[in-house]
This record gives structure tokens, sequence and C-alpha cells, in this order.
């Protein structure tokens, strides 16, 4: 049997719809779809917010360490966060670029798939890279907060707790990444934690690998 | 153009190619329900982008294929991968025939229906747009190939089928 006797086959196929197009028209009476176009331009705003916040996080601390520049260990901290708070521009504007060369859908479908792909592998990135260093900056970012708020150097006065308290911090990195992995491939019932735990373990990365292989391998073939 | 002419059009549009739609969902389901889901998904795609499409830059149906193609990919994406390559035949047939049984006589459309469920999301774009007789320019211009890359593709696909029929027929013998 060849492929051109069973394309004349699928042409005398007649598609049974009638239940498919009561669905379409629904989607309309129930104004479905004005409400899946808001989303969309949420998402696309909730990112340029996320910017927005982003910069005043700089703004904030750049004001902080140049303030404290003569104390050692305020001017790291300040600068710590600095460069956390420009990673997490990074990303959003990262993030909001990308999903504005997708959002449409209408690119062919080998670019399309390719930049959805850069997408999830983009966002797996950054939720790892602003995500794990909270287990130091639950500690740290208060600590600004009081500095600049009250003038008290809890850094100062307790310098011995607060390593301790960043020792726990490095071993509970760990401890997530071990976790995660421990974790992965198991169901879990919150999609979120679903999504962290396949970050974090390298299952998103390796399904993102898979796609890229089999989007090259479909061109190359 | 007013907000209502805007989606008269886009639902005039729509219904005069929605068999795009059921055909593409039908393919990338694994049941009925799924493929319910993916006519809704796409249809709120096509409306998300239609305040982009260009009739100067690409026919209805090129844009139409586009979209649905790339939505139903990534959803197929999203399913563990163990489930990606089910049977099509079930949930499929049930779709086909106006009560005449033709896909269940017709024993062409069952072995070309175990044939894409064998085929990854991309293969399996391919072998829809040749089915539905698109030509090489708009199949091109849909996936995002060159022509020959096209034609060398579909050769191949023809390949593999022609051997799996022989090796079916030569087991059935």
């Amino acid at each position: 049997m060849e492929l051109d006797e069973m394309k004349q086959a699928w042409a005398r196929m007649d598609l049974r719809q009638d239940g498919m197009e009561a669905l379409l028209r629904r989607d309309f009476r129930d104004r479905r779809l004005d409400k899946a176009r808001s989303t969309l331009r949420w998402s696309l705003w909730g990112l340029a917010l996320e910017i927005a916040g982003w910069l005043a996080f700089v703004v904030f601390v750049a004001s902080f360490w140049v303030a404290h520049r003569q104390v050692t260990h305020l001017l790291v901290i300040g600068l710590l966060l600095h460069a956390y708070g420009i990673a997490g521009i990074w990303s959003s504007a990262t993030q909001l670029f990308l999903l504005s060369r997708i959002y449409l859908f209408d690119a062919p479908v080998l670019v399309l798939q390719r930049r959805l792909a850069q997408l999830r592998r983009f966002r797996m990135v950054s939720t790892l890279a602003l995500g794990l260093p909270w287990w130091f900056l639950w500690l740290l970012l208060p600590l600004v907060v009081l500095t600049w708020w009250s003038g008290v150097d809890l850094f100062a006065g307790a310098a011995r707790w607060i390593w301790a308290n960043m020792a726990v911090g490095a071993v509970g990195v760990g401890f997530s990444l071990w976790l995660a992995r421990r974790l992965a491939g198991r169901p879990l019932r919150s999609p979120w934690l679903q999504r962290v735990v396949d970050d974090m373990s390298g299952c998103t990365l390796a399904r993102v690998s898979r796609q890229f292989d089999e989007i090259a391998r479909f061109e190359r073939e | 153009m007013t907000g209502r002419a805007h989606q008269q059009r886009f639902e005039s549009l729509l219904h005069e190619h929605r068999r795009i739609v059921f055909k593409v969902a039908g393919l990338y389901s694994r049941s009925a329900a799924d493929r319910d889901d993916l006519v809704q998904e796409i249809s709120a795609q096509l409306w998300r982008s239609f305040g982009g499409y260009d009739e100067s830059r690409a026919k209805f149906s090129t844009w139409l294929y586009r979209i649905a193609l790339n939505v139903a990919i990534s959803q197929a994406r999203r399913w563990p991968e163990a489930d990606r390559f089910e049977p099509l035949d079930t949930h499929h047939l049930e779709t086909v025939g106006g009560g005449e049984g033709i896909a269940e006589q017709d024993e062409r459309l069952v072995a070309l229906y175990a044939f894409i469920g064998q085929l990854d999301p991309l293969n399996r774009a391919l072998i829809l747009l040749y089915l539905e007789d698109r030509s090489y320019t708009e199949m091109a211009a849909i996936l995002g190939l060159s022509e020959t890359n096209v034609a060398t593709k579909l050769g191949r696909i023809k390949q593999k089928l022609r051997g799996q029929m022989t090796a079916a027929q030569a087991t059935g013998a």
C-alpha cells in the first residue's frame, strides 16, 4: 500500500464534526476567547511590572551600598544584592523579549518550536539562578532593610550567628538539589512544585535538550 | 474595523476553514476529551493572534495551519513521553464517517493511523499537510523548511511506509 492510496482514503474521509462545531460556537458565546486574550495581555504586563519592581530594588540597593561604602561587610552585601537585582532585571526582560517573539504563535512551526524551547530553557535557568539564593537572601535582605531603616548594623552585632546561617544556607542549597533529584519522576500534586522539582533535578533541561535534538534531526534528515 | 466586525470576519474565516482545526486536533490528541480541549486551545490562540494576521503576507489557511500545528505540537510536548505515541485509531475513528462506517471498512485508513501514530510531532505535521494536499510551497512556508527539504522528507516517509507495509505483508503471509 502506497502513501498516495492512503491520501485518497483520507480525502474521502468525512469528519463527524458536530460536537467540535458546537465547541467553537460556545467559546464565542461564553466570551471565553476574550478571556484568553486578556490573560495573555496580563502576563506581558506582569513581566513589565516585574521589571519595574526589579529596577526599584536595584535603585534602593545601590543607594544603600553607596551610603555604607565605608563599612566593608555592608558594601559587600549591598553589591551582592545589586548583582541579584540586575540578574532579576535581565531575567524578566529576557523573558519578555522571548515571550513577545512567540505570543502570536504564527511563526513557521520549526522557528516557533525552537523559540519555545529557548524560552523554556531560559525560564528553567532563571528559576534556579533567582530561587536558590533565597537560602541566603531571607537573612541578608532584612538585614539591609533594618540597617537602612533604623541604622542598626545587625551584622556587626551578630556576625557569628549570621555566618552560621550562611553556612546553613549553603547546606540548604545542596539539600534542595538532592531532594529535587529524589523527587524527580514522581507525580506531585502541585503543578508549581512539579515545575520547580523538574527544573532543579535537571528533568526540564533534559526534556528541552531532546526537543532541540528533535528539531535539529527533523531539519537534517 | 469595529470590534464586532473584526470578530464577525474572524468567525466567518474560522467557519470556512474549521476542518483544518478539527483535523489537526484529531491527529494530536490521545482521546476525544483531549481533542475537544485542543480545538478550544487552538481557537483561543487563533483569536488572540488574529489582530496580527496580514493577508498580504500569508494565505489564511497557511496562517491557520501554522498556529494550529504550533499549539498542537506544544501541547503534545507536555504529555509524558510514553503517552505521546499512542495509537490514534480508537478515538480518531469515532470522529470519522457519516454513519456509514467508512473508516471501519477501509483498512487503508486504519493502516494510515497506525503509521501516523508512530511519528514524532514534527513528522506528523508534515504527513498531515501532505494528506491535505497542500503544495510543497505552502508546506515549506508552514513548517519553515525549504521546498527541496520537504520533497526529500516526504520521499523518505513514503519509503519508510513502503518498508513497513512490505514487512507487515510478509508477517501476515
